[in-house]
């Protein structure tokens, strides 16, 4: 099972294919070595022989039998020439340093091979040796060869050379393919269980770094900062379950109160009108935070279709502000809105922003009460930045929870006196950063909260880049 | 008023058709795509109220299909889809308005009336009256029995708009989208705040009071009687 698996890998495939073509690549060298080695000294010894035969038939020709003997023991003096043997057409040896024709074997040409007894410096050996017989006239023959144990064992070594070392390359090669494939897969393996046992559930689990920051590595680290996201998703949505069960449960549930009590009881017409109309308003409220919280969620989810326009940032401020002035006036609040005198282009969704910017002055109306009521809202032009500015001398949010307001459904006032779903500042958030902007809350001085929006400012050649 | 409905959720279209007559409507409902476009294309209707996610043919489709048609009767999205980018799909496609699901009734209400006076009411003339009160567009100059009444500009825009729709309910949500082109719920009384001081320089002098709350819905403004 684990083989069938392993030969199936990329990894052993490619193995498998470069050992091929080495295979391939390696015979060819071997046969060119051996053609130009072994090969070259074979057919020169062939060619000696020829020449020597070619010689002596042509010595034959002028000085018949005698001339041949004489020549033939003449030769067979010297032992780093050939080997000779002249035979009567009976077969007897007339002369020669072979004492008698040895059983030979018939190879390609004509040519025959034969093993003989040599003697060289005291020493006596069994070798072999390649030549030919030719007839001459009359029945006498004529055996011309040269001893070929040294090029026979040449020829053996790279026979030999070959064999091993094709049989050794595919081994090493099949070993070293296997081994590769075999640690490829085990961390492809080792990726595949994290990537199981995440799909099972286990959103904590990550896929093994070997530290080597290779390929394999880089993809892991990649594959585990996609979980972490993965897994901050996971959790802002279980919190968004639990505070979505929280906040909405109580409101449903003092809904259906009413409605069972008033069922119980004797009521008059225009009482259940009252009821009735009572129960409107707080379905109204819970769809109002039911559409705040879908608004946040698809917000957050990058929903990257949003219209974006080049739109003037003081303008948008300015109508924000007197959008929501009459609330300021009614709670008897010092308002002041303070924006550059010339426009400042930012490319954004203007139904978005204007939602954000009501949602922060809102807030700090809300919040910003107290001795002295007073919020203040300014635009400023700060290098390739806008900033938008509110700031209020409320009561202000302690540092400590100055992380956590943007959060969803948090409210500090637990006591929840002011009407809203606690989604307020989570949708500024989501929309400031959608236009890749910031969303600064910070201390104001002397007191109550400053919340700043900072934004780019439109640029001409940016504006691809922004859409798209 | 003829009005096509084009709903496949059984229940929501029983609710929607049984408030619409009870209002005097007549409403023929259809459940797809297909049966939808094959009404609209055959009937003679004053406003139609089309879901966006329907089986067979979606909203969009049969809305740009009337409109290549020829036939521009005035058209009301319904959608669970509620985001700018749905809405501005929606207009395009040849939509004339667009509400988000759920919705109030008297919004939707208020809505398909708004469509159908459109229209009529958005004649050349560029003096708006109603009763004593006379609206110049040009000039900007607003009076009552003749004296001058100074508004601010968003407070004439808003005045302009209920004038236009006067006899009319026009919903929290109208004025924001209409007068402010805000297309979020401010999650304030502020609309309340805006329309009270109109109220204020409108009707505080001058009987009888034309800006009148519909209880539940929104506002109207209207000769009382």
């Amino acid at each position: 099972m684990f083989q069938a698996k392993l030969l199936k890998t990329t990894t052993f495939r490619a193995a498998l294919f470069y050992l091929a073509i080495f295979c391939f690549s390696s015979v060819a060298l071997i046969s060119y070595l051996y053609w130009n080695t072994a090969g070259v000294m074979m057919r020169q010894t062939d060619q000696e022989i020829m020449d020597e035969i070619a010689n002596m038939s042509g010595y034959y020709k002028r000085s018949g039998i005698p001339g041949m003997i004489r020549l033939v023991k003449q030769r067979s003096l010297d032992p780093r020439l050939s080997l000779y043997l002249l035979m009567d057409p009976q077969g007897r040896p007339l002369a020669g340093n072979l004492s008698n024709l040895p059983d030979y074997s018939v190879q390609a040409d004509n040519w025959i091979h034969f093993d003989y007894r040599r003697q060289r410096e005291n020493e006596t050996k069994i070798t072999t040796a390649r030549g030919r017989l030719i007839d001459l006239s009359l029945g006498f023959k004529l055996l011309v060869a040269r001893d070929v144990e040294e090029l026979r064992q040449l020829d053996q070594l790279m026979t030999q050379a070959m064999v091993y070392g094709l049989g050794l390359i595919l081994l090493m090669g099949g070993a070293g393919g296997l081994l590769i494939s075999r640690n490829f897969r085990r961390r492809i393996d080792s990726i595949n269980r994290a990537s199981k046992q995440i799909m099972d559930g286990d959103l904590s689990r990550r896929v093994p770094i070997k530290g080597t920051d290779d390929e394999i590595d880089q993809l892991s680290q990649n594959l585990n900062s996609m979980l972490e996201r993965i897994e901050d998703l996971m959790r802002s949505m279980r919190q968004v379950t639990d505070n979505v069960a929280h906040d909405l449960r109580s409101p449903i549930n003092r809904l259906r109160n009413r409605l069972e009590v008033t069922l119980m009881q004797d009521t008059s017409n225009e009482e259940l009108r009252e009821v009735l109309e009572k129960t409107i308003e707080e379905a109204d409220s819970l769809l109002v935070t039911f559409n705040a919280l879908l608004s946040l969620t698809r917000l957050e989810a990058g929903a990257s279709e949003v219209p974006m326009d080049k739109l003037d940032i003081c303008a948008l401020v300015q109508d924000a502000a007197e959008f929501i002035a009459p609330i300021a006036e009614e709670k008897g609040f010092h308002y002041r809105t303070q924006t550059p005198n010339q426009p400042l282009m930012v490319q954004g969704s203007y139904p978005l922003l204007s939602q954000a910017v009501v949602n922060l002055i809102d807030n700090a109306l809300k919040y910003g009460g107290g001795d002295n009521p007073e919020v203040q809202i300014e635009v400023e032009d700060w290098l390739d930045r806008v900033i938008i500015r509110i700031c209020d001398m409320g009561a202000g949010i302690p540092e400590a929870a100055l992380e956590r307001v943007t959060e969803r459904f948090v409210r500090l006032d637990e006591s929840r006196t002011h009407q809203g779903s606690g989604l307020g500042l989570s949708l500024v958030a989501a929309i400031v950063q959608l236009h890749q902007g910031q969303l600064k809350l910070t201390q104001n001085i002397p007191q109550g909260l400053k919340a700043e929006i900072v934004l780019h400012k439109y640029h001409e050649h940016e504006n691809a880049l922004i859409t798209s | 008023m003829h009005i096509l409905l084009i709903e496949d959720d059984l229940e929501a279209a029983g609710f929607v058709q049984k408030g619409l007559r009870e209002s005097g409507h007549v409403v023929d409902h259809a459940i797809n795509g297909e049966q939808g476009l094959e009404m609209a294309l055959a009937g003679q209707f004053d406003v139609m109220v089309v879901d966006r996610m329907l089986p067979q043919r979606d909203g969009l489709s049969i809305v740009s299909h009337l409109r290549q048609a020829g036939i521009h009767t005035p058209v009301l999205f319904l959608s669970a889809l509620g985001e700018v980018e749905d809405r501005v799909d929606g207009l395009n496609a040849g939509g004339d308005d667009y509400l988000t699901k759920p919705f109030a009734f008297a919004e939707l209400l208020a809505r398909i009336e708004a469509l159908t006076r459109r229209g009529t009411n958005e004649n050349i003339s560029t003096v708006l009256e109603l009763a004593d009160l006379e609206v110049d567009l040009l000039s900007r100059r607003v009076t009552r029995q003749g004296q001058l009444i100074e508004l601010q500009p968003r407070e004439f825009k808003l005045l302009e708009y209920m004038l236009r729709h006067a006899g009319q309910v026009v919903t929290r949500t109208m004025l924001l989208e209409n007068v402010w082109e805000y297309h979020f719920d401010p999650q304030t009384n502020v609309i309340d705040v805006h329309i009270s001081r109109l109220r204020a320089k409108l009707d505080k002098d001058f009987s009888p009071p034309l800006l009148q709350t519909v209880r539940g819905a929104g506002y109207s403004l209207r000769v009382p009687g």
